[in-house]
């Protein structure tokens, strides 16, 4: 009787080690993600900002993406330009999160190889409480034991119910394009 | 008479010419807060911190965000140039880097507060520089 318990409590702490072994092992974050948007006209001063602490979580079982930019953490070159961004536009006080929820489109895991591939992605970015349906195609590779995704997809601040005023309107180009850099290490 | 009237004018351009040379500095050279330099508008634990965050985070948020903070925590991990604070304060260093630290030690530091990562479930912290107690 004793054994059996002995065999049934092992059996059970087998099972509880490898279910959360697997679903350990399926999940993949980036805790320092870097995500740029540029909106720049030529002839004048950049519309660039940096944001080098974005999360992204990736489960490679279901393909299933979050990710989630604290808007007051996108920093600009000129000061100014940051404070017009956080309070006339983006109201970061009031909307401090960007976030996307999606799922890369017939992605496969075990398919990824050292070179850099296609994968599409679909989702919802939401942004100063508006959402926006986005799908475009980035780029994925493997690298030891990270997994790299790359690319770049366009806005517009009509997206977001931006408006941005006539006297800049030259100065701030009609389509916004977001490039992003993750490198995502297996949890 | 006639000279009067060149010293109006020149003074009127001048004027101009001085208001249009502040007003492009404000405009691009205007300088980024220096955090480092800046007093610590509070001074609070990092598990407090994130519990403010976690219970209420929409007045956490009207309380701390933007805001200098001095926040005290247990270094859980580092990475290039981030390190978390009792697993709950993500911390992000100016690029000089972060100075030599071990895991488990005591940890101050002053940084802005980012906001909160509801996907980690961090509050994060920039511009950070260490307090030495």
């Amino acid at each position: 009787m004793k054994k059996t318990n002995c065999i049934l409590a092992l059996i059970f702490l087998i099972t509880v080690s490898t279910v959360g072994l697997v679903e350990a092992q399926t999940k993949y974050i980036d805790k320092a993600g870097k995500l740029v948007f540029e909106a720049s006209e030529e002839l004048f001063e950049p519309v660039k900002a940096t944001n080098e602490s974005v999360t992204v979580i990736l489960d490679v079982s279901t393909n299933e993406m979050a990710s989630l930019a604290l808007v007051k953490g996108f920093r600009f070159k000129n000061s100014l330009m940051e404070e017009h961004f956080n309070e006339n536009y983006i109201e970061s006080e009031t909307y401090p999160k960007a976030t996307f929820k999606g799922k890369l489109l017939d992605f496969n895991f075990g398919d990824l190889t050292e070179n850099m591939t296609e994968v599409t992605v679909d989702g919802k970015l939401e942004l100063r409480g508006k959402e926006k349906q986005i799908r475009t195609t980035l780029k994925a590779m493997k690298s030891d034991n990270l997994i790299i995704i790359q690319g770049s997809f366009k806005l517009t601040p009509g997206d977001f119910d931006i408006e941005i005023p006539n006297v800049v309107k030259n100065k701030i180009a009609k389509e916004i394009v977001v490039s992003l850099d993750f490198n995502l290490k297996q949890k | 008479m006639k000279k009067k009237r060149i010293i109006i004018i020149s003074v009127l351009f001048l004027s101009v010419v001085i208001t249009a040379g502040v007003v492009y500095n404000y405009v691009f050279n205007s300088k980024h807060r220096n955090i480092a330099k800046e007093e610590a508008s509070m001074t609070l634990p990092a598990n407090e911190l994130h519990s403010h965050f976690l219970n209420d985070e929409a007045s956490a948020t009207a309380k701390y965000l933007d805001k200098v903070l001095e926040t005290t925590g247990e270094i859980t991990s580092i990475e290039n140039n981030d390190v978390t604070l009792s697993n709950k304060i993500q911390v992000s260093f100016n690029p000089e880097g972060i100075p030599k630290i071990q895991n488990g030690a005591s940890l101050t530091i002053k940084g802005r507060c980012v906001g909160y990562d509801e996907l980690l479930e961090m509050v994060k912290i920039d511009q950070a520089v260490v307090i030495d107690k």
